[in-house]
Order: structure tokens, then sequence, then C-alpha cells
């Protein structure tokens, strides 16, 4: 028999795509019978009441439709919280409610954006019977690009009804994903003769209660690859029958047990890629492992080495490590970023030696390698030793378990018995398992933690996931040609850089990272994400142009505030996300970590509620206003007061460039006529403002960003050679183009400044 | 003589650490550190007589254990800090790990 995975069409029945919900199911009600063949998971469990009750644990599925830009603030949802439209059937139906039974804020007014959706896959993991049960309830659901995935976890009862109901207990991810704090799950029907469902319903804590439907998926509860590599002078041991040696459980299953079943047996479906023979016969004398040895070995030998987190484990079967016969085997990979891949066994080591008077020493050696086996991929799981639990920080408050009869213990550190040495004493009633907690852990602890290569400290991970994970024609940058720490007050202008990096030309729009298509999103350390929404947003004519390999285009954009106010004010770390809306795919920039600096002075404390206004915020962003009087004053003051600051520099590049030309004034006269006015510029004045701002061009070009810089300062000088000095706006040009080019600005940039200096002198 | 193998297990992290064999120091070293792992930090080979005091220290934690031992009929000493002591101890097994 095969296993299905889920997910595909034919698995499921369509039940409610109407409300944007379809409840993933096995159209064949034998699926859970098969699922437990190939585990190894027995179908008719002793604990279940009468032999007719199927197992009915697993992961039940429905499928969630996700708003494409719910993760912005300005969508009517609260940041972070999913909606699945009409999705759940809630107690009070007359309130607007989110999927998360949470009342919709009032909608604050929003620009029309097109709505677009994705599908997320909500899962609901039930563990009451089969195998080992850990009765608990838990589940995952999807988070957005910018909103991390919840799982939760409940302990759980069966009720007098039949039902399983627990408290949730555990939380990592968006909790607003789930505000209530208890689950009750029917799990239907009971008898095999339809395809299973699970129907929980969500309640407590402030938010009303919820009900949700659920597919059947599969009985495991995670799928993993293992992949089995022996080198030339060692022996692989994957197997081993239990009644082979007699010190052992009574109650022992006698059966043939594989790496594979046992993890089955686990709720871990092992599926296997291509062994092979690692060849040591150039190794030279040396034969035996280190583990930078393993680690290398592993990215050569491995179908499926690959530096990102993966379902999927190499296990070496080899001589002997070169610590010593005393290193039985060992997870070495724990190396690089992507950890917890690699493990390895050896068999000429202390489990090669089976103890004087052994009644079969064959069979104990065997059954040491394959201890060991199942042992070293458990640590690939994250999995701590027994004794070792209390250690570190746990995933959830963790004591040790001295004496637990479970793969991840020591046999021979466990406490001895009359007659019986500490491993006779654990072998003869260790029933081939893992701990209840860890079970739990691998079974329902959240993905990050437990799949191989993931990382704890993986901030940020689902964007960075996507983006690792994602191949895409062009790559996109968000930078700074300086170090990315601001002065308190200062404004924030990034650059994007977009680049083909195929080996043909990409026909796209010229002014692509201007529009629409282009999205920033900042989280400040310890906070939610936000958007920027910028105060204005160009619309161009297409201008489709070929881009040729290795060709880029390129764009500056002010971060520091947008039509919701400030996005970058308070000292700290900020990251910055940039990704550009294709049709085909989303491109995604690496994000680009900057630091605001404390105040230096009680001068910036005073000004700084005055700077970060809305009218400030647009004066700096639209460089210049002749209308927002009260910013143009707080501009001056902040000139005035804080010469030596990089505010003074945008305040004085403001404030100078709407005195430098003349410019249309909308004004309203005494009875409500609206009239368009000239304002005439005030040269002397702008030349004092512009001179002041551009007196040093590198700070210049640190603060304002190399694009920006050389507009502002070609336009200065353009002021100052309609003031009469045309050489001194060459040299102002000049001194800009040796200031980009000391910068490493292209060389055709500098050398179009250069032919412009020329121009303003002549 | 007799080789006397000291292994560094549990609770090691980034300690100083020193052996002596009868007074003289056999082993110092330092950033010792538990290989979660494995349970073992360090094995250290040193060579004592058939009544030899061995003295573990952990200087910057003021955590010292002395033990006599008679080197070859148990030629495996085993050192962990449990609960912030030294826990010292003698066995003529030799101690594995995976």
């Amino acid at each position: 028999m095969t296993s299905k995975t889920t997910g595909t069409e034919s698995d499921q029945l369509s039940v409610s795509t109407d409300q944007g919900v379809v409840p993933q199911m096995r159209a064949d009600s034998d699926a859970a019978m098969a699922d437990e063949a190939l585990l190894g998971i027995e179908g008719l469990e002793g604990s279940l009441p009468f032999p007719l009750l199927r197992r009915r644990s697993g992961v039940y599925t429905r499928r969630r439709r996700i708003p494409y830009v719910e993760k912005f603030p300005f969508s009517p949802l609260p940041v972070g919280v999913d909606a699945d439209e009409m999705g759940d059937e809630t107690t009070n139906a007359d309130e607007s409610v989110s999927d998360a039974g949470i009342p919709f804020p009032t909608p604050i007014p929003t620009l029309p954006l097109p709505q677009r959706y994705r599908y997320g896959t909500e899962e609901l993991r039930v563990d009451v019977d089969g195998r080992a049960p850990t009765m608990t309830i838990s589940g995952v659901i999807p988070g957005g690009l910018f909103t991390r995935r919840l799982t939760w976890i409940a302990r759980v009862k069966r009720t007098a009804t039949g039902t399983y109901k627990g408290k949730i207990f555990y939380r990592d991810g968006t909790s607003l994903l789930l505000p209530q704090t208890q689950v009750e799950v029917a799990l239907n029907p009971v008898l095999p003769i339809a395809p299973l469902n699970a129907i929980a319903t969500f309640s407590g804590g402030t938010a009303p209660t919820v009900t949700r439907h659920y597919g059947f998926a599969h009985s495991h509860f995670r799928e993993v690859n293992f992949e089995f590599d022996t080198v030339s002078d060692a022996i692989s041991v994957t197997s081993y029958d239990t009644a082979s040696h007699p010190n052992r459980p009574a109650t022992l299953p006698a059966e043939t047990l594989t790496i594979e079943s046992g993890y089955g047996h686990m709720g871990i479906k092992v599926t296997r890629s291509g062994d092979s023979i690692v060849n040591i016969s150039r190794a030279g004398a040396n034969t035996l492992w280190s583990d930078i040895e393993m680690h290398d070995a592993m990215q050569v030998s491995w179908s499926k080495w690959a530096n990102i987190p993966q379902w999927a484990v190499w296990v070496l079967f080899a001589r002997q490590h070169e610590t010593g016969p005393s290193l039985g085997g060992i997870m070495f990979d724990d190396i690089g970023t992507a950890q917890r891949q690699g493990t390895a066994i050896f068999n000429e080591s202390f489990v090669a030696n089976a103890p004087a008077g052994d009644p079969a020493p064959a069979a104990w050696v065997r059954r040491m390698l394959f201890w060991t086996a199942m042992h070293e991929i458990g640590h690939s799981f994250n999995l701590a030793h027994s004794w070792q639990k209390s250690l570190g920080t746990g995933w959830v408050p963790l004591a040790d378990e001295v004496e637990a009869r479970s793969y991840m213990n020591y046999p021979y550190r466990v406490a001895a018995a009359p007659g019986m040495t500490p491993e006779q004493r654990f072998f003869s009633n260790f029933q081939f398992r893992f701990s209840d907690s860890e079970l739990l852990f691998m079974r329902h602890g959240p993905e990050r933690f437990v799949q191989h290569g993931n990382a704890l400290w993986f901030d940020h991970h689902a964007f960075e996931e996507t983006r690792a994970t994602t191949v895409t024609p062009l790559e996109l940058v968000a930078r700074l040609h300086r170090e990315p720490r601001f002065e308190f007050l200062e404004p924030v202008t990034i650059e994007l850089k977009l680049k083909n990096i195929t080996d043909s030309p990409m026909v796209l729009d010229r002014r692509i990272l201007e529009g629409d298509q282009i999205s920033l999103v900042i989280t400040k350390k310890g906070e939610e994400p936000r958007a920027i929404r910028p105060y204005a947003r160009r619309c161009f004519a297409p201008d489709d142009r070929a881009l040729m390999p290795g060709e880029s285009l390129y764009a500056s954009m002010f971060i520091s505030s947008d039509v919701y106010g400030s996005a970058i004010d308070e000292p700290g770390e900020y990251a910055v996300y940039a990704f550009l809306d294709l049709d085909e795919v989303d491109v995604l920039a690496a994000p680009l970590t900057l630091r605001v600096m404390p105040p230096t002075s009680r001068a910036e404390e005073r000004i700084a509620p005055d700077v970060f206004t809305d009218s400030v915020g647009r004066t700096l962003a639209f460089g210049g206003t002749r209308v927002l009087d009260r910013a143009n004053d707080t501009l001056a003051e902040a000139a005035e007061q804080l010469p030596d600051r990089r505010i003074a520099v945008h305040a004085q590049a403001a404030l100078g460039a709407v005195a430098a030309k003349p410019g249309k004034v909308l004004e309203e006269s005494g009875t409500g006529e609206k009239r368009v006015k000239v304002q005439k510029p005030d040269v002397p004045e702008a030349l004092d403002q512009l001179g002041a701002a551009y007196a040093d061009l590198d700070v210049a070009a640190d603060t304002f960003g190399h694009i920006d810089v050389t507009q502002q300062v070609m336009q200065y000088a353009e002021t100052v050679k309609e003031s009469g000095d045309a050489k001194a706006a060459g040299d102002i040009a000049s001194s800009l183009a040796d200031t980009l080019d000391a910068r490493g600005v292209k060389p055709s940039v500098v050398e179009a400044t250069r032919e412009k200096a020329a121009e303003l002198s002549g | 003589m007799a080789q006397v193998t000291v292994s560094l297990e549990d609770g090691f992290a980034q300690d100083h650490v020193v052996i002596r064999v009868d007074g003289f120091t056999a082993f110092e070293g330092t950033e010792v550190t538990t290989r979660l792992q494995t349970g073992l930090a360090a094995a250290v080979p040193v060579q004592t007589s058939d009544a030899s005091s061995l003295e573990v220290t952990l200087p910057d934690r003021g955590l010292t254990r002395a033990i006599d031992l008679d080197g070859s009929r148990t030629p495996f000493v085993r050192a962990s800090i449990v609960d912030g002591d030294l826990d010292v101890s003698t066995t003529d097994q030799a101690p594995y790990y995976a």
C-alpha cells in the first residue's frame, strides 16, 4: 500500500469554497489504515474499546483563504490576523468578527486595493489513541509573510460524550491567530465506514467561541527523509529483531523493527533516499572520522544536502570516530547555520563488545547498534539526552528523566538493580520508544524547533525562509551607502536596486521600483511590523525597457514616515524589508538592518515631538513646502539649534529648495474663492540654505543617499548658475562628481556629472 | 605507573579546569565545555601511581574535589557538575558516549 500526502486535488472534497474554507478530506475511507500500515502503526489498538474502532489520531487539515494584503496596517484587520471571511461558526453572528473571533476595529479610511488571496493549510494534530498517545491536541495556523505561524498545544481528556477537551497551554507565534483558551474536539465517525473528520470548538478568553471543521489528512505527525550511507570499511545495522535477545520486556511485541518502522511507531513517517557506499580506500592510513570530515562527507555524499531547514537526515555508518571506541555514535552536525542534519554510528566502538557472559552476544551488539542509530537520529530532531532535559532553555519547562526507558537515555547510565547491571535493567523494560515528553515535542513542538536544519535564533524566520527558498530571475537589494547608524532625528532614505540575474534580457517597466508593485515593511525590534504607505504614489505611463543580463534599476525611498506617521523615530534597531510584487512571483530583498542612536542633547529631545509630525514628515519626503508654515518653522529651528546634526542638513536642503524656485500655491480668499498664486523665489535665502546643506558633500551623500544627493546638488548648482556665478556652479557639480567617484558610484554616473559640470561652467 | 582517563562530562560551560595528581598539575584547560550531543567535554589521560591523590579544580567557580585512587584497579575517573557541585568518582568500566 502507498501513502499519499495531503493537499492534492483528488484528496479533497470541496465543502464550502464559497466561504473560503475547505476542509481537506481523504476520499478513501481506508486512508488512516493505509498510513498505519506504512508507518508500522497498528490499526487496531489495545487502548481502543472495541476491535472495530479505528485509530483516529493524526493530522486533520482545512484550507484557509488569506487576503494577500492582510498584514498591512491599512487593512481593516488588525495586524497579524488572517481572515477567512465567514469561515467559522461563531456564537454571536451579529457582530463582525475576524477568523480569530476578534471583533474588527472600526475600519480606518483606506485606499482601494485589489484583493488578492493565497491559500494556507491549517492543521489540527490529534494524538489521543494509537501507540503511545500523549493525549494532546495541537494545531498550526499559517501566518502571513510578516506574521508568524501559530503553533498551539492543549493537553486533553476524553469527556463523557466521547469528545476530547483541554486547555491550550502553549503557543508559539502570533497569539492573535487563536485567542481562545480551550479546545474541544469531536472525531467522526467512530466506525470505519466514512472519511474521518474533526470538529474543533475553540472557546474561553475574551473572544467568542468558534467552531472549525477539518478533514483527516494522514496518520503521521511528521514526514522525514532518511538517507543511509555506509563507509566501505563499515557495516550498517538498520533493523533489529525484538525477540532475538532474551533480556526484554514480556510485553514487547516480537517484530523486526527497522529504523523506519521504529520512527513510524512514534508517529514519524520515514521515506528513504538513495543509500550509497562511501569509498574510504583513498583515505590513507587514518580511517578514523572527525566531525569536520563527516560534515564534509555529508555535503558530498548526501543526495539531499542543502544548507537550509528541511525534514531530512543523513545517517553515516562508519567504523570509528577519532575519539576512539568510547564513542558509539554522534549527531556531529553542530556546524554552520543549518544544523542537526547529519548523524553517524560507529560499529567498531563499545557497542560492538557484548559483556562477558551475555546469553546472546550477537543480538546484544545488533541491539546496541540499532539503539545507537535511533538515538543519534533522535538528536537530529533536537532531542536532548534524558538526563539533560532541564539544561538550557527548553521549549517548555522540562524535568530530567534520568531513569527514562527512552532511546534518548544511555542504557548504561540508569540505576542498577540487584543482580542486574544498569544496561541489563534498562533493556529489561525498554519498549523501544521515546518518552512522553519527547513524543510531545516531536509530534507537536513548533516546526522551527524540531525540523532538521532549522534554528532557534532565526529572527523574522518566515520572511527569511521564503526569501531563501524562492528562486527568482531578479535580485532585489535594499541598501545604504554608509554605516547603518542614524543620528536621532536624522531622516532615513534607502536605495533599492533591482538586478537581472538571468542570462537573458528581461522587459520591465523602467520605473517599476517607484510604483505600487514595491512594498516596504519595517519592524522595530520587539514590535509588530508595519508597512510603509508613502505620502504619494506616482502613476506613470508604462515605460517598458529591456533590462539586460547583469543590468540594474535603482530608486531611493524615504522611509522615516508615511501617511500613518513616523515609522522610524525612537532609538533602537530596525529591520527594513522590501519586496517586489511581480505577477508570477514575489522578489524579496534580504532585510536591511539599521540603528537609530539615542539623542545626544536636551535640544534634540525638546524638538523631537515637533519633528516627528505629519507635516514635517511630508515636507522632508517631498523636499520642501511652501504652505506648511509650521513645518518650515520647525525645520528652521532645527537648523539653528542643531547645526552640527544631520537633521540640520535635511532642514536646510528643504528650506533652500523651495526658496530657490518660483512655485504655485493654492490660496483661499475670504469669500471662499480658491486661486493659484505663484510664490516668488528668494535666491539669497536659497543660496544660504543650500550652501550650508551641501557644504560637506560626503555628509550629504551619506544622509541623502547617492541618488537623491546627485539630483539635489545638481539643482543647487543650477540655482547658483542662475544667480550669475557659472564658475561656482561648475565647481559644485565637479565637487559632486569627485565625491561620487570617491564613494565608488558607477563610472557612468560620475562621468555624466562631470559633463554637467563642464556644461554649467560654460 | 598507570594511565587514568579523567572524563569531564556534564555541566561544564567555558570553564577553567585544573587536574592535579599528587599535587602536580597534570592538566589545565580553559573554556572546557560539555558537548551536549555526547555529554562529554574532554577525556584527559593522566599518569598515576597505585595510590595517588587526584584533584579536580574549577578555580573560577570555587569548586574542588579530591579523591584517592588506585590507577591500576580503577583506571577511569568521571567528573560532572551537578546542581552546582563537582561530582568526581572512579570506576573500572570505561564510560561510553553516543
